[in-house]
């Protein structure tokens, strides 16, 4: 290893944080608001905001009508483009290409990733829901995998603590599965949601149908909203990146007020390889770094390390941290490293069309979707299903479609320039629970590029999954039938894990060292310098979109640190 | 082509709407050769012959005419399928998209036999293409019957349509000049009259 030539103080930090996606933004932020210095470790390129290529090009500005040839795909996307939705040209290069980062899979296992200062904070669906006890408790009432050794109380203040800095638009609904958030206005329903709205509240009581809530400013208060932010101007084109600041991502939140304390340090282009283990204090000492750009090795040196270099990404660079003291990776007391990989699984839904208010029609793009309905199912005794446990969520929208049923020409045009029927369509996103056999691993002899060990994925839905989708799929049905809607279609394709892009699992906390990687503080059992605050950390999936809960858990973190630090000197 | 396929680069126009984690990538176009868009400069097609191009270009023409308002071959439309066709389709679609078109086309001039499909005049050209469509359209014939060939020469008639809609619907002078066309909305309007929101007309993005 080289030591920079100016010697160890000059590549010694207070902390490391690995990843400045939306975890690693949000504990870089945190500690050096405490003062901490940092160091920010981006294993991809320099992007700073308003670097966003595509983001003011009209659909007649992009190459291929958005679309990416064929044969691109196959030579770079191949992976990344099974979610058929997802690579355009708009926001391909925000997308990892398949030749280079390549990895193995027992089953399909879509892993999404962008490798650039930011990460998928640029890209990601931006929907915030809080957690409840009825996530908290399920693995304890149902007497599967570990207790999660948190409980609502704990993060509560948390989401509040965090929900106030990214700013969070929806609506407050006093859902006790759906606990209400500190909310900017909502971009409200329109006019055929709220058709929706209105007639399903009304066939099932149960359900409620609420605007999506999305990290979205729709009203910009500077007090709160540091950062280079803005409001949003309905545009709807976030994922390729918002020069107004509209949205909440690393870029143009997090980075930019860890900055302004002059804490910060970010260094791009470096890959951690591992974590540098001491015997002697069982602590963690720094961490080994490759250079993207020259393959070069170095070392960074601090007191305490945060990975968040997402929930597969975190969770291979403890796995490749082998050591006499761990060698099934660190802090692997348990062998739960690895397993117990969870996401979110879809690709059930459905399609409808809706001849109603065809004189109404709404300006603007919001950015949510439309509407979001919250789980109904298991979340008390009336609900309780005898076939499945746990549940699934929906977001869905409608919107005036083109009309392309009337005789060509001439009057065809006039058809096709006139707002058409409405047209509905929802995705159904499901809970997948959380199975020890379902894994990622280090494979036994190949590398990638920088001589790292290649990736293996294996897991896949099972009964309980494939029991909730048959039921998702019927109440979306029934919903569609009691609005009134036309033209009805559902569909039950069943996604391979990681495509809803809600990776989760791999290094999950819990009360016990023997079956769990880190403490209720993201804590490793048994490297207590060492915390994991993004997704790998989770103990259970829920229906909800996880990222708001990774950036209260890692605020948690950082203050618990802080606190134990001042206290203990050490930690 | 595979329908599947075929559902792939159209389904913009099977109209499934905003869902989950969708990418909102519409209808869109692309940038013309400056000389081409200002009728100084002829289209070379890169992927089609002369004689497929002419279809194509013929097809464009009847289905969106030009009118009051630019027609298909005012944005260049067929321009943008032989790029679509040529570059952005795999090899297996490209030729299959090739060999239903030849059946197309082989079809269009049997039914009109004086000269063929190209030599109809505008009007006799709608009016068969019109009669053309609802057949295709027809929802109670068994598509899945027919021979593969037919089957293809209907598969590419959509396509190509879809595609021409498409390439009309997104350019930049019927998006900007024609439709509502708003690319920094600043705020959001859930619910408001069509007439006084847009005068009727759908929004361009």
């Amino acid at each position: 290893m080289n030591v920079n030539s100016q010697g160890k103080a000059s590549v010694t930090y207070d902390a490391i944080v690995v990843g400045s996606g939306i975890s690693g933004g949000y504990a870089a932020m945190e500690l050096c608001k405490k003062g901490y210095k940092v160091l920010m470790l981006e294993r991809g390129r320099m992007v700073k905001h308003g670097e966003y290529p595509t983001a003011n090009l009209d659909t007649w500005d992009l190459e291929y009508q958005n679309t990416v040839p064929r044969e691109e795909i196959a030579a770079h996307y191949y992976k990344q483009d099974r979610l058929s939705w997802w690579v355009q040209q708009d926001n391909k290069h925000w997308i990892v290409k398949d030749d280079e980062f390549d990895y193995d899979e027992k089953q399909r296992f879509d892993w999404i990733r962008g490798h650039h200062v930011g990460g998928r904070s640029i890209m990601w669906g931006r929907h915030c829901y809080r957690w409840s006890d009825l996530d908290f408790e399920a693995n304890l009432k149902d007497g599967i995998a570990v207790d999660w050794p948190i409980r609502y109380a704990d993060i509560e203040p948390w989401y509040t603590y965090v929900e106030k800095f990214v700013g969070v638009q929806g609506k407050k609904e006093g859902l006790p599965q759906l606990p209400d958030g500190e909310f900017l206005p909502a971009f409200d329903l329109n006019c055929a949601e709220t058709h929706f709205k209105q007639a399903v509240e009304s066939a099932f009581p149960e359900r409620t149908i609420t605007p999506g809530r999305t990290a979205n400013l729709t009203k910009y208060i500077p007090e709160l909203h540091h950062g280079t932010r803005g409001q949003c101007q309905a545009r709807n084109r976030c994922w390729r990146g918002c020069p107004y600041g509209g949205y909440f991502s690393s870029l143009s939140s997090t980075i930019p007020v860890a900055n302004d304390t002059g804490n910060l340090t970010l260094v791009a282009n470096s890959i951690v390889h591992s974590l540098i283990f001491d015997d002697a204090t069982q602590r963690v000492t720094g961490v080994n770094v490759i250079d993207a750009e020259t393959k070069e090795t170095r070392e960074y040196f601090a007191t305490v390390v945060f990975c968040n270099a997402s929930t597969i990404g975190s969770t291979a660079i403890l796995l490749n941290s082998k050591s006499e003291r761990f060698p099934d990776g660190l802090g692997n007391d348990s062998g739960e490293l690895g397993h117990n990989l969870m996401d979110h699984h879809y690709g059930m839904g459905g399609s409808a069309s809706w001849d109603g208010m065809l004189d109404k029609y709404y300006k603007g793009r919001k950015p949510n979707g439309g509407f979001y309905i919250p789980r109904f199912r298991n979340i008390n005794e009336a609900t309780r299903r005898t076939d499945y446990i746990r549940g699934f969520g929906y977001q869905g929208g409608l919107g005036r479609w083109t009309n392309l049923n009337a005789p060509i020409g001439p009057d065809f045009k006039k058809a096709i320039t006139s707002p058409g029927e409405w047209r509905f369509g929802a995705t159904c996103f499901g809970e997948l629970l959380p199975y020890h056999d379902n894994k990622m691993e280090l494979h036994a002899t190949e590398t990638d590029p920088y001589g790292i060990p290649k990736l293996v994925f294996d897991a896949g839905l099972k009964d309980n999954e494939v029991a909730l989708r048959k039921d998702g799929v019927a109440c979306l049905e029934e919903m569609m039938d009691a609005a009134g809607f036309q033209d009805i279609k559902v569909h039950n394709d069943p996604t391979a894990v990681g495509a809803a892009i809600h990776e989760m699992g791999t290094a999950r906390m819990g009360r016990d060292p023997r079956t769990s990687v880190l403490n209720q503080w993201n804590q490793v059992h048994a490297v207590p310098n060492v915390f994991v605050t993004d997704g790998s950390f989770m103990v259970s999936s829920g229906t909800q979109n996880p990222s708001i809960t990774y950036m209260a858990m890692t605020a948690r973190a950082v203050d618990y640190m802080d606190r134990e630090l001042k206290r203990e000197g050490v930690l | 082509m595979k329908r599947r396929e075929l559902l792939r680069y159209t389904a913009y126009l099977t109209g499934v709407a905003v869902s989950g984690p969708v990418a909102s990538a519409l209808l869109a176009g692309c940038k013309r050769d400056e000389a081409v868009a200002a009728g100084e400069a002829t289209y070379s097609p890169a992927f089609f012959d002369g004689d497929e191009y002419e279809y194509i270009s013929k097809l464009a023409d009847t289905i969106i005419p030009r009118t009051d308002t630019p027609g298909a071959l005012d944005v260049g439309a067929p321009e943008m399928v032989d790029k679509m066709v040529g570059e952005v389709y795999d090899e297996e679609s490209r030729e299959n998209f090739r060999t239903g078109l030849k059946e197309l086309m082989r079809k269009m001039d049997a039914d009109n036999t004086e000269g063929g499909f190209r030599q109809l005049d505008g009007e006799k050209a709608l009016v068969y293409l019109q009669d053309q469509d609802l057949h295709y359209k027809d929802p109670d014939a068994d598509w899945d019957s027919v021979s593969d060939v037919e089957g293809t020469a209907r598969d590419v008639y959509f396509d190509l349509k879809s595609q021409i809609v498409g390439a009309w619907f997104n350019s930049e002078p019927i998006g900007t000049e024609v439709l509502a066309y708003l690319p920094v909305p600043g705020e959001y309007i859930p619910c408001g009259d069509l007439e006084e929101l847009t005068g009727g007309v759908a929004w361009a993005i």
